[in-house]
Protein backbone atom coordinates (compact mmCIF):
# COMPACT_ATOMS: atom_id res chain seq x y z
CA UNK A 1 0.00 0.00 0.00
CA UNK A 2 1.52 3.15 -1.21
CA UNK A 3 -0.18 5.40 1.15
CA UNK A 4 -2.67 5.07 3.97
CA UNK A 5 -5.66 7.26 3.42
CA UNK A 6 -7.19 7.82 6.89
CA UNK A 7 -10.05 9.84 7.18
CA UNK A 8 -9.85 10.90 3.49
CA UNK A 9 -10.68 7.22 2.06
CA UNK A 10 -14.32 6.40 3.92
CA UNK A 11 -16.13 8.09 0.98
CA UNK A 12 -15.99 8.35 -3.22
CA UNK A 13 -17.29 11.95 -2.11
CA UNK A 14 -13.92 13.01 -0.59
CA UNK A 15 -10.92 14.19 -1.60
CA UNK A 16 -7.63 13.81 -0.11
CA UNK A 17 -6.07 16.75 0.80
CA UNK A 18 -3.61 15.70 -1.95
CA UNK A 19 -6.41 15.71 -4.09
CA UNK A 20 -6.96 11.68 -4.70
CA UNK A 21 -9.60 10.12 -4.10
CA UNK A 22 -8.87 7.09 -2.45
CA UNK A 23 -11.62 5.09 -2.76
CA UNK A 24 -11.46 5.13 -6.79
CA UNK A 25 -8.03 4.01 -6.55
CA UNK A 26 -9.03 0.96 -3.94
CA UNK A 27 -11.40 -0.15 -6.63
CA UNK A 28 -8.34 -0.67 -9.63
CA UNK A 29 -6.84 -2.46 -6.07
CA UNK A 30 -9.48 -5.09 -6.91
CA UNK A 31 -8.93 -4.96 -10.69
CA UNK A 32 -5.29 -5.04 -10.42
CA UNK A 33 -6.00 -8.35 -7.75
CA UNK A 34 -7.71 -10.53 -10.37
CA UNK A 35 -6.45 -12.57 -13.43
CA UNK A 36 -4.65 -11.28 -16.22
CA UNK A 37 -6.84 -9.71 -19.39
CA UNK A 38 -5.12 -8.93 -22.33
CA UNK A 39 -6.32 -6.66 -25.65
CA UNK A 40 -4.07 -6.36 -28.86
CA UNK A 41 -4.94 -4.23 -31.99
CA UNK A 42 -3.56 -6.07 -35.08
CA UNK A 43 -3.64 -5.70 -38.57
CA UNK A 44 -6.77 -6.78 -39.14
CA UNK A 45 -8.50 -7.18 -36.39
CA UNK A 46 -8.68 -7.37 -32.46
CA UNK A 47 -7.80 -10.22 -29.90
CA UNK A 48 -8.83 -10.61 -26.43
CA UNK A 49 -7.48 -12.88 -24.00
CA UNK A 50 -8.40 -13.26 -20.35
CA UNK A 51 -6.13 -15.70 -18.10
CA UNK A 52 -9.27 -17.26 -16.38
CA UNK A 53 -8.25 -18.53 -12.53
CA UNK A 54 -10.15 -21.18 -11.72
CA UNK A 55 -11.02 -21.70 -7.90
CA UNK A 56 -12.21 -24.87 -8.15
CA UNK A 57 -11.45 -28.58 -9.91
CA UNK A 58 -15.67 -28.90 -9.54
CA UNK A 59 -15.76 -25.96 -12.30
CA UNK A 60 -16.98 -26.93 -15.55
CA UNK A 61 -14.39 -25.93 -18.81
CA UNK A 62 -15.94 -22.79 -20.49
CA UNK A 63 -17.80 -21.70 -17.87
CA UNK A 64 -17.65 -18.40 -16.31
CA UNK A 65 -17.38 -16.65 -19.62
CA UNK A 66 -15.12 -13.33 -19.14
CA UNK A 67 -15.34 -11.94 -22.95
CA UNK A 68 -18.63 -10.95 -23.80
CA UNK A 69 -20.24 -9.89 -26.75
CA UNK A 70 -21.49 -6.30 -26.52
CA UNK A 71 -23.12 -6.79 -30.34
CA UNK A 72 -22.27 -7.93 -33.23
CA UNK A 73 -19.44 -6.26 -34.20
CA UNK A 74 -17.76 -5.51 -30.62
CA UNK A 75 -17.00 -7.48 -27.55
CA UNK A 76 -15.81 -6.68 -23.84
CA UNK A 77 -12.72 -8.76 -21.85
CA UNK A 78 -13.43 -7.80 -17.88
CA UNK A 79 -10.77 -7.87 -15.22
CA UNK A 80 -11.72 -7.93 -11.90
CA UNK A 81 -14.91 -8.18 -9.50
CA UNK A 82 -17.19 -10.76 -12.11
CA UNK A 83 -20.49 -9.27 -10.47
CA UNK A 84 -19.58 -5.46 -11.57
CA UNK A 85 -18.22 -6.93 -14.75
CA UNK A 86 -21.73 -8.03 -15.43
CA UNK A 87 -23.64 -4.85 -14.75
CA UNK A 88 -21.33 -3.09 -17.11
CA UNK A 89 -21.60 -5.65 -19.61
CA UNK A 90 -25.54 -5.33 -19.73
CA UNK A 91 -25.37 -1.55 -19.42
CA UNK A 92 -22.96 -1.42 -22.99
CA UNK A 93 -25.35 -4.33 -24.30
CA UNK A 94 -28.33 -2.13 -23.74
CA UNK A 95 -26.45 1.22 -25.02
CA UNK A 96 -25.54 -0.62 -28.18
CA UNK A 97 -28.94 -1.59 -28.52
CA UNK A 98 -30.46 1.44 -28.34
CA UNK A 99 -27.86 3.34 -30.63
CA UNK A 100 -28.33 0.89 -33.24
CA UNK A 101 -32.45 2.01 -32.68
CA UNK A 102 -32.25 5.83 -32.84
CA UNK A 103 -29.46 6.08 -35.60
CA UNK A 104 -29.92 2.41 -38.04
CA UNK A 105 -26.24 1.44 -37.85
CA UNK A 106 -24.19 -0.67 -35.10
CA UNK A 107 -23.03 2.03 -32.47
CA UNK A 108 -18.92 2.90 -33.27
CA UNK A 109 -16.94 1.79 -31.12
CA UNK A 110 -15.65 5.23 -29.96
CA UNK A 111 -19.07 5.92 -28.77
CA UNK A 112 -19.26 2.72 -26.93
CA UNK A 113 -16.53 3.28 -25.26
CA UNK A 114 -17.62 6.82 -24.32
CA UNK A 115 -20.74 5.67 -23.03
CA UNK A 116 -19.81 2.40 -20.95
CA UNK A 117 -16.90 5.14 -19.49
CA UNK A 118 -19.78 7.80 -18.66
CA UNK A 119 -21.28 4.99 -16.88
CA UNK A 120 -18.18 3.66 -15.16
CA UNK A 121 -17.67 7.23 -13.89
CA UNK A 122 -21.11 8.13 -12.62
CA UNK A 123 -20.96 5.39 -9.99
CA UNK A 124 -17.65 7.56 -8.58
CA UNK A 125 -19.96 10.88 -8.17
CA UNK A 126 -22.66 9.67 -5.61
CA UNK A 127 -21.67 8.66 -2.15
CA UNK A 128 -24.27 6.26 -1.79
CA UNK A 129 -22.98 4.32 -4.88
CA UNK A 130 -19.57 2.15 -4.51
CA UNK A 131 -17.11 2.43 -7.57
CA UNK A 132 -17.05 -0.82 -9.92
CA UNK A 133 -14.20 -2.92 -9.50
CA UNK A 134 -13.78 -3.52 -13.10
CA UNK A 135 -11.18 -2.92 -15.54
CA UNK A 136 -12.59 -3.47 -18.84
CA UNK A 137 -10.99 -3.98 -22.56
CA UNK A 138 -13.19 -3.15 -24.89
CA UNK A 139 -12.30 -4.09 -28.81
CA UNK A 140 -14.61 -3.83 -31.62
CA UNK A 141 -14.14 -3.16 -35.77
CA UNK A 142 -16.38 -0.35 -37.34
CA UNK A 143 -16.36 1.92 -40.16
CA UNK A 144 -12.70 3.27 -39.06
CA UNK A 145 -11.25 0.32 -38.87
CA UNK A 146 -10.57 -2.09 -35.61
CA UNK A 147 -10.21 -0.22 -31.90
CA UNK A 148 -8.99 -1.30 -28.76
CA UNK A 149 -10.02 0.87 -25.89
CA UNK A 150 -9.89 0.22 -22.18
CA UNK A 151 -11.78 1.62 -19.03
CA UNK A 152 -10.23 1.93 -15.87
CA UNK A 153 -13.05 2.22 -12.28
CA UNK A 154 -12.25 5.55 -12.71
CA UNK A 155 -14.01 6.43 -15.64
CA UNK A 156 -11.14 7.06 -17.88
CA UNK A 157 -10.84 5.60 -20.66
CA UNK A 158 -8.37 5.51 -23.52
CA UNK A 159 -7.29 4.42 -27.46
CA UNK A 160 -4.80 1.42 -27.11
CA UNK A 161 -2.80 -0.48 -29.79
CA UNK A 162 -2.22 -2.50 -26.70
CA UNK A 163 -3.65 -3.33 -23.53
CA UNK A 164 -3.33 -5.11 -20.24
CA UNK A 165 -4.91 -5.33 -16.76
CA UNK A 166 -4.85 -7.44 -13.55
CA UNK A 167 -2.10 -9.19 -12.10
CA UNK A 168 0.58 -9.73 -14.76
CA UNK A 169 -0.14 -6.42 -16.29
CA UNK A 170 3.59 -5.29 -16.10
CA UNK A 171 4.39 -8.34 -17.99
CA UNK A 172 2.04 -8.37 -20.19
CA UNK A 173 2.58 -4.78 -21.38
CA UNK A 174 6.04 -5.07 -21.89
CA UNK A 175 5.99 -8.81 -24.45
CA UNK A 176 3.39 -6.74 -25.86
CA UNK A 177 5.70 -3.55 -26.68
CA UNK A 178 8.22 -6.32 -28.31
CA UNK A 179 5.61 -6.92 -30.87
CA UNK A 180 5.02 -5.08 -34.26
CA UNK A 181 1.44 -4.66 -33.89
CA UNK A 182 0.89 -2.83 -37.45
CA UNK A 183 2.30 -6.11 -38.93
CA UNK A 184 0.49 -8.86 -37.30
CA UNK A 185 -2.58 -10.56 -38.16
CA UNK A 186 -5.11 -11.92 -36.08
CA UNK A 187 -4.27 -15.48 -37.13
CA UNK A 188 -0.79 -14.44 -35.71
CA UNK A 189 -1.96 -12.20 -32.69
CA UNK A 190 -4.08 -14.66 -30.97
CA UNK A 191 -0.93 -17.31 -31.05
CA UNK A 192 1.26 -14.12 -29.17
CA UNK A 193 -1.46 -13.68 -27.08
CA UNK A 194 -1.93 -17.50 -26.07
CA UNK A 195 1.85 -17.31 -25.29
CA UNK A 196 2.01 -13.95 -23.39
CA UNK A 197 -0.93 -15.35 -21.05
CA UNK A 198 0.91 -18.63 -20.34
CA UNK A 199 4.38 -16.34 -19.86
CA UNK A 200 3.07 -13.71 -17.47
CA UNK A 201 0.34 -16.57 -15.18
CA UNK A 202 2.20 -17.19 -12.02
CA UNK A 203 2.20 -20.89 -11.56
CA UNK A 204 3.33 -20.78 -8.15
CA UNK A 205 0.71 -18.55 -6.64
CA UNK A 206 -2.11 -19.44 -8.62
CA UNK A 207 -3.01 -23.13 -9.55
CA UNK A 208 -4.82 -23.70 -12.68
CA UNK A 209 -6.10 -21.65 -15.19
CA UNK A 210 -8.02 -21.49 -18.32
CA UNK A 211 -7.41 -19.15 -21.61
CA UNK A 212 -9.95 -17.60 -22.97
CA UNK A 213 -9.88 -15.65 -26.12
CA UNK A 214 -11.79 -14.17 -28.58
CA UNK A 215 -11.70 -11.65 -31.57
CA UNK A 216 -13.27 -9.24 -34.44
CA UNK A 217 -10.82 -9.42 -37.59
CA UNK A 218 -12.00 -9.19 -41.22
CA UNK A 219 -11.59 -13.39 -41.17
CA UNK A 220 -14.28 -12.91 -38.80
CA UNK A 221 -16.24 -11.50 -40.87
CA UNK A 222 -16.30 -8.31 -38.35
CA UNK A 223 -17.96 -10.21 -36.04
CA UNK A 224 -17.19 -10.66 -32.80
CA UNK A 225 -16.78 -14.02 -31.72
CA UNK A 226 -15.19 -16.66 -29.65
CA UNK A 227 -11.59 -17.76 -31.11
CA UNK A 228 -12.34 -20.70 -33.28
CA UNK A 229 -11.38 -23.91 -31.43
CA UNK A 230 -9.19 -25.60 -33.37
CA UNK A 231 -7.14 -22.06 -33.43
CA UNK A 232 -7.53 -21.84 -29.59
CA UNK A 233 -6.20 -25.47 -29.54
CA UNK A 234 -2.76 -24.35 -32.01
CA UNK A 235 -2.34 -21.11 -30.05
CA UNK A 236 -2.39 -23.55 -26.71
CA UNK A 237 0.09 -25.63 -27.95
CA UNK A 238 2.34 -23.32 -29.17
CA UNK A 239 2.43 -21.15 -26.00
CA UNK A 240 2.72 -24.36 -23.56
CA UNK A 241 6.11 -25.05 -25.85
CA UNK A 242 7.64 -21.46 -25.87
CA UNK A 243 7.27 -22.07 -22.12
CA UNK A 244 9.06 -24.85 -21.95
CA UNK A 245 11.24 -23.14 -23.94
CA UNK A 246 11.85 -20.05 -22.07
CA UNK A 247 11.88 -22.80 -18.48
CA UNK A 248 15.02 -24.66 -20.11
CA UNK A 249 17.27 -21.52 -20.29
CA UNK B 1 -35.62 -8.90 -19.79
CA UNK B 2 -35.82 -5.42 -21.56
CA UNK B 3 -36.22 -7.22 -24.59
CA UNK B 4 -39.47 -9.15 -24.17
CA UNK B 5 -41.04 -5.59 -22.80
CA UNK B 6 -39.43 -4.12 -25.98
CA UNK B 7 -42.47 -4.92 -28.34
CA UNK B 8 -45.14 -4.37 -25.84
CA UNK B 9 -43.92 -0.88 -24.81
CA UNK B 10 -43.83 0.66 -28.01
CA UNK B 11 -47.56 -0.18 -28.22
CA UNK B 12 -49.04 1.71 -24.81
CA UNK B 13 -52.03 3.53 -24.95
CA UNK B 14 -51.67 6.78 -23.18
CA UNK B 15 -55.29 6.95 -21.32
CA UNK B 16 -56.05 10.05 -20.93
CA UNK B 17 -58.20 10.12 -24.53
CA UNK B 18 -55.18 10.72 -26.76
CA UNK B 19 -55.42 6.77 -27.42
CA UNK B 20 -53.24 5.59 -30.04
CA UNK B 21 -53.78 2.38 -32.08
CA UNK B 22 -54.11 1.20 -35.43
CA UNK B 23 -56.77 1.24 -36.57
CA UNK B 24 -56.83 0.42 -40.03
CA UNK B 25 -53.87 -0.58 -42.67
CA UNK B 26 -52.11 1.86 -45.09
CA UNK B 27 -49.88 0.01 -47.17
CA UNK B 28 -50.57 -3.67 -47.92
CA UNK B 29 -49.34 -6.80 -48.60
CA UNK B 30 -51.30 -9.49 -50.60
CA UNK B 31 -51.04 -13.39 -49.68
CA UNK B 32 -47.99 -15.28 -48.66
CA UNK B 33 -47.98 -19.16 -49.18
CA UNK B 34 -46.09 -21.60 -47.62
CA UNK B 35 -45.42 -25.27 -47.59
CA UNK B 36 -42.93 -27.67 -46.28
CA UNK B 37 -40.90 -30.06 -49.19
CA UNK B 38 -38.17 -32.90 -48.72
CA UNK B 39 -35.41 -30.39 -48.02
CA UNK B 40 -37.40 -27.66 -46.12
CA UNK B 41 -39.70 -25.20 -46.25
CA UNK B 42 -40.76 -23.30 -49.24
CA UNK B 43 -42.33 -19.73 -49.12
CA UNK B 44 -43.61 -17.33 -51.89
CA UNK B 45 -45.42 -13.85 -52.37
CA UNK B 46 -45.35 -11.37 -54.59
CA UNK B 47 -43.86 -7.98 -54.73
CA UNK B 48 -46.74 -5.70 -54.08
CA UNK B 49 -47.97 -3.02 -52.16
CA UNK B 50 -50.97 -1.68 -52.08
CA UNK B 51 -52.30 1.52 -51.23
CA UNK B 52 -55.82 0.81 -51.23
CA UNK B 53 -56.71 -0.15 -54.02
CA UNK B 54 -53.58 1.45 -55.81
CA UNK B 55 -50.65 -0.37 -56.71
CA UNK B 56 -47.93 1.87 -55.28
CA UNK B 57 -44.86 -0.19 -54.34
CA UNK B 58 -43.88 -2.82 -57.36
CA UNK B 59 -40.56 -3.81 -55.32
CA UNK B 60 -41.77 -4.89 -51.67
CA UNK B 61 -39.53 -8.12 -49.89
CA UNK B 62 -42.46 -9.58 -47.99
CA UNK B 63 -39.95 -12.56 -47.13
CA UNK B 64 -37.29 -12.20 -45.30
CA UNK B 65 -34.34 -14.45 -43.16
CA UNK B 66 -34.30 -14.97 -39.66
CA UNK B 67 -31.08 -15.72 -37.76
CA UNK B 68 -29.86 -19.00 -39.33
CA UNK B 69 -32.70 -21.33 -39.12
CA UNK B 70 -35.67 -19.55 -40.19
CA UNK B 71 -37.73 -17.42 -42.96
CA UNK B 72 -40.62 -15.00 -42.29
CA UNK B 73 -43.36 -14.16 -44.74
CA UNK B 74 -46.01 -10.98 -43.86
CA UNK B 75 -48.94 -9.86 -45.23
CA UNK B 76 -51.02 -6.88 -44.15
CA UNK B 77 -49.17 -3.63 -43.57
CA UNK B 78 -45.94 -3.22 -44.89
CA UNK B 79 -45.22 -1.05 -41.85
CA UNK B 80 -45.71 -3.05 -39.18
CA UNK B 81 -44.35 -6.07 -41.01
CA UNK B 82 -40.61 -3.86 -40.50
CA UNK B 83 -41.35 -3.30 -36.84
CA UNK B 84 -41.72 -6.67 -36.48
CA UNK B 85 -38.24 -7.21 -38.25
CA UNK B 86 -37.04 -4.72 -36.19
CA UNK B 87 -38.16 -6.64 -32.39
CA UNK B 88 -36.42 -9.87 -34.35
CA UNK B 89 -33.59 -8.21 -35.35
CA UNK B 90 -32.88 -7.36 -31.90
CA UNK B 91 -34.18 -10.88 -30.63
CA UNK B 92 -31.69 -12.78 -32.62
CA UNK B 93 -28.82 -10.32 -32.22
CA UNK B 94 -29.08 -11.46 -28.16
CA UNK B 95 -29.64 -14.85 -29.12
CA UNK B 96 -26.13 -14.81 -31.01
CA UNK B 97 -24.47 -12.32 -27.97
CA UNK B 98 -24.45 -15.39 -25.67
CA UNK B 99 -21.94 -16.89 -28.39
CA UNK B 100 -22.85 -20.67 -27.08
CA UNK B 101 -23.28 -22.35 -29.94
CA UNK B 102 -26.93 -22.34 -30.04
CA UNK B 103 -29.45 -19.93 -31.86
CA UNK B 104 -32.97 -19.82 -31.91
CA UNK B 105 -35.13 -22.06 -34.63
CA UNK B 106 -38.58 -21.60 -35.98
CA UNK B 107 -40.54 -23.01 -33.26
CA UNK B 108 -38.80 -20.35 -31.13
CA UNK B 109 -39.27 -17.67 -33.17
CA UNK B 110 -43.39 -18.51 -34.23
CA UNK B 111 -43.72 -18.48 -30.19
CA UNK B 112 -42.22 -15.05 -29.72
CA UNK B 113 -44.26 -13.75 -32.97
CA UNK B 114 -47.28 -15.26 -31.13
CA UNK B 115 -46.79 -13.40 -27.94
CA UNK B 116 -45.79 -10.26 -29.73
CA UNK B 117 -48.85 -10.25 -31.81
CA UNK B 118 -51.74 -11.87 -28.94
CA UNK B 119 -50.58 -8.97 -26.09
CA UNK B 120 -50.83 -6.05 -28.88
CA UNK B 121 -53.94 -7.28 -29.42
CA UNK B 122 -55.41 -7.45 -26.09
CA UNK B 123 -54.10 -3.26 -26.35
CA UNK B 124 -56.58 -2.54 -29.18
CA UNK B 125 -53.29 -1.86 -30.90
CA UNK B 126 -52.22 -4.30 -33.20
CA UNK B 127 -49.43 -4.98 -35.50
CA UNK B 128 -51.97 -5.63 -38.44
CA UNK B 129 -50.02 -8.36 -40.42
CA UNK B 130 -50.55 -12.25 -40.91
CA UNK B 131 -47.41 -13.70 -40.31
CA UNK B 132 -45.73 -17.11 -42.11
CA UNK B 133 -42.98 -18.22 -40.15
CA UNK B 134 -40.84 -21.32 -41.55
CA UNK B 135 -38.09 -23.38 -41.04
CA UNK B 136 -35.58 -26.44 -40.54
CA UNK B 137 -33.42 -26.89 -37.74
CA UNK B 138 -31.38 -29.94 -36.87
CA UNK B 139 -33.29 -31.96 -39.29
CA UNK B 140 -36.75 -30.85 -38.25
CA UNK B 141 -39.08 -28.89 -40.42
CA UNK B 142 -41.31 -26.29 -38.62
CA UNK B 143 -44.11 -23.84 -40.56
CA UNK B 144 -46.24 -21.88 -38.80
CA UNK B 145 -48.93 -18.82 -38.91
CA UNK B 146 -49.54 -16.01 -36.87
CA UNK B 147 -52.66 -13.74 -37.58
CA UNK B 148 -53.21 -10.05 -36.40
CA UNK B 149 -55.05 -11.28 -33.43
CA UNK B 150 -52.54 -14.00 -31.97
CA UNK B 151 -54.32 -16.80 -33.74
CA UNK B 152 -51.70 -19.42 -34.36
CA UNK B 153 -50.72 -22.36 -35.76
CA UNK B 154 -48.70 -25.51 -37.16
CA UNK B 155 -49.42 -27.20 -40.62
CA UNK B 156 -47.87 -28.60 -43.47
CA UNK B 157 -49.10 -25.91 -46.13
CA UNK B 158 -50.42 -22.29 -44.72
CA UNK B 159 -51.24 -19.57 -46.28
CA UNK B 160 -52.80 -15.71 -46.03
CA UNK B 161 -55.13 -13.44 -46.73
CA UNK B 162 -56.79 -14.73 -50.25
CA UNK B 163 -54.16 -17.20 -50.29
CA UNK B 164 -56.00 -19.07 -47.65
CA UNK B 165 -59.25 -19.08 -50.35
CA UNK B 166 -57.49 -19.63 -53.18
CA UNK B 167 -54.60 -21.39 -52.50
CA UNK B 168 -54.94 -23.90 -49.43
CA UNK B 169 -57.63 -25.86 -51.34
CA UNK B 170 -55.16 -26.61 -54.20
CA UNK B 171 -52.63 -27.65 -51.72
CA UNK B 172 -55.30 -29.76 -49.90
CA UNK B 173 -55.53 -31.72 -52.86
CA UNK B 174 -52.29 -32.19 -54.53
CA UNK B 175 -49.72 -31.73 -50.89
CA UNK B 176 -48.35 -34.79 -50.05
CA UNK B 177 -44.98 -35.55 -47.71
CA UNK B 178 -41.70 -35.12 -49.30
CA UNK B 179 -42.15 -33.12 -52.52
CA UNK B 180 -39.29 -32.43 -54.60
CA UNK B 181 -38.09 -28.55 -55.06
CA UNK B 182 -38.82 -28.64 -58.15
CA UNK B 183 -42.61 -30.37 -57.81
CA UNK B 184 -42.90 -27.89 -54.50
CA UNK B 185 -42.13 -25.09 -57.21
CA UNK B 186 -44.52 -26.01 -59.53
CA UNK B 187 -47.42 -26.94 -57.44
CA UNK B 188 -46.18 -23.19 -55.72
CA UNK B 189 -46.38 -21.30 -59.40
CA UNK B 190 -49.82 -23.08 -59.81
CA UNK B 191 -51.27 -21.31 -56.10
CA UNK B 192 -49.50 -18.46 -57.40
CA UNK B 193 -51.22 -18.21 -61.07
CA UNK B 194 -54.38 -18.75 -59.62
CA UNK B 195 -54.07 -15.73 -57.16
CA UNK B 196 -52.92 -13.63 -59.76
CA UNK B 197 -56.12 -14.29 -62.47
CA UNK B 198 -58.34 -13.37 -59.52
CA UNK B 199 -56.79 -11.51 -56.43
CA UNK B 200 -56.71 -8.00 -57.81
CA UNK B 201 -54.36 -6.64 -55.68
CA UNK B 202 -51.56 -9.34 -56.94
CA UNK B 203 -48.85 -8.33 -59.15
CA UNK B 204 -46.91 -10.43 -61.51
CA UNK B 205 -43.82 -10.18 -59.43
CA UNK B 206 -43.13 -13.10 -57.26
CA UNK B 207 -40.03 -13.64 -55.16
CA UNK B 208 -39.99 -17.61 -54.15
CA UNK B 209 -37.87 -18.80 -50.56
CA UNK B 210 -36.81 -21.54 -49.59
CA UNK B 211 -35.25 -23.23 -46.35
CA UNK B 212 -32.99 -26.10 -45.57
CA UNK B 213 -30.59 -27.10 -43.51
CA UNK B 214 -27.99 -25.35 -45.06
CA UNK B 215 -29.33 -22.25 -45.26
CA UNK B 216 -31.72 -19.64 -46.77
CA UNK B 217 -32.17 -18.70 -50.43
CA UNK B 218 -34.43 -16.05 -51.56
CA UNK B 219 -35.04 -15.70 -55.11
CA UNK B 220 -34.70 -12.76 -57.88
CA UNK B 221 -38.06 -11.04 -58.64
CA UNK B 222 -39.78 -13.17 -61.72
CA UNK B 223 -42.93 -13.25 -63.54
CA UNK B 224 -45.33 -15.95 -64.35
CA UNK B 225 -46.77 -16.79 -67.81
CA UNK B 226 -50.55 -15.85 -68.27
CA UNK B 227 -52.94 -16.80 -70.22
CA UNK B 228 -55.71 -13.97 -71.95
CA UNK B 229 -56.65 -15.45 -75.19
CA UNK B 230 -60.20 -16.48 -73.95
CA UNK B 231 -62.86 -16.27 -76.93
CA UNK B 232 -64.94 -13.96 -74.59
CA UNK B 233 -62.13 -11.65 -74.23
CA UNK B 234 -61.86 -11.19 -77.90
CA UNK B 235 -63.49 -8.12 -78.87
CA UNK B 236 -64.91 -6.97 -75.92
CA UNK B 237 -67.39 -4.71 -77.19
CA UNK B 238 -69.11 -6.03 -79.36
CA UNK B 239 -72.15 -7.01 -77.84
CA UNK B 240 -71.86 -3.52 -75.98
CA UNK B 241 -75.42 -1.77 -76.80
CA UNK B 242 -74.52 1.97 -77.10
CA UNK B 243 -73.74 4.82 -74.55
CA UNK B 244 -76.84 6.27 -72.61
Amino acid sequence: MSSIGTGYDLSVTTFSPDGRVFQIEYAAKAVDNSGTVVGIKCKDGIVLGVEKLISSKMMLPGSNRRIHAVHRHSGMAVAGLAADGRQIVARAKSEAANYERVYGEPIPVKELADRVAGYVHLSTLYWWLRPFGCGIILGGYDRDGPQLYMIEPSGISYRYFGAAVGKGRQAAKTEIEKLKLSEVTCREGVIEIAKIIYAVHDEAKDKAFELEMSWVCDESNRQHQKVPDDLLEQAKTAAKAALEEMDAD
Amino acid sequence: MELQTLAMKDATIVDDGTTERTSYPYVTGTSVIGMKYKEGVIMAADTGGSYGSTLRYKSVERIKPIGKHSLLGASGEISDFQEILRYLDELILYDNMWDDGNSLGPKEVHNYLTRVMYNRRNKFDPLWNSLVLGGVKNGQKYLGMVSMNGTHFEDNHVATGFGNHLARPILRAEWHEDLSFEEAVKLMEKCLLVLLYRDRSAINKFQVAKITEEGVTISQPYALKTYWGFSAFQNPSKGAVGSW
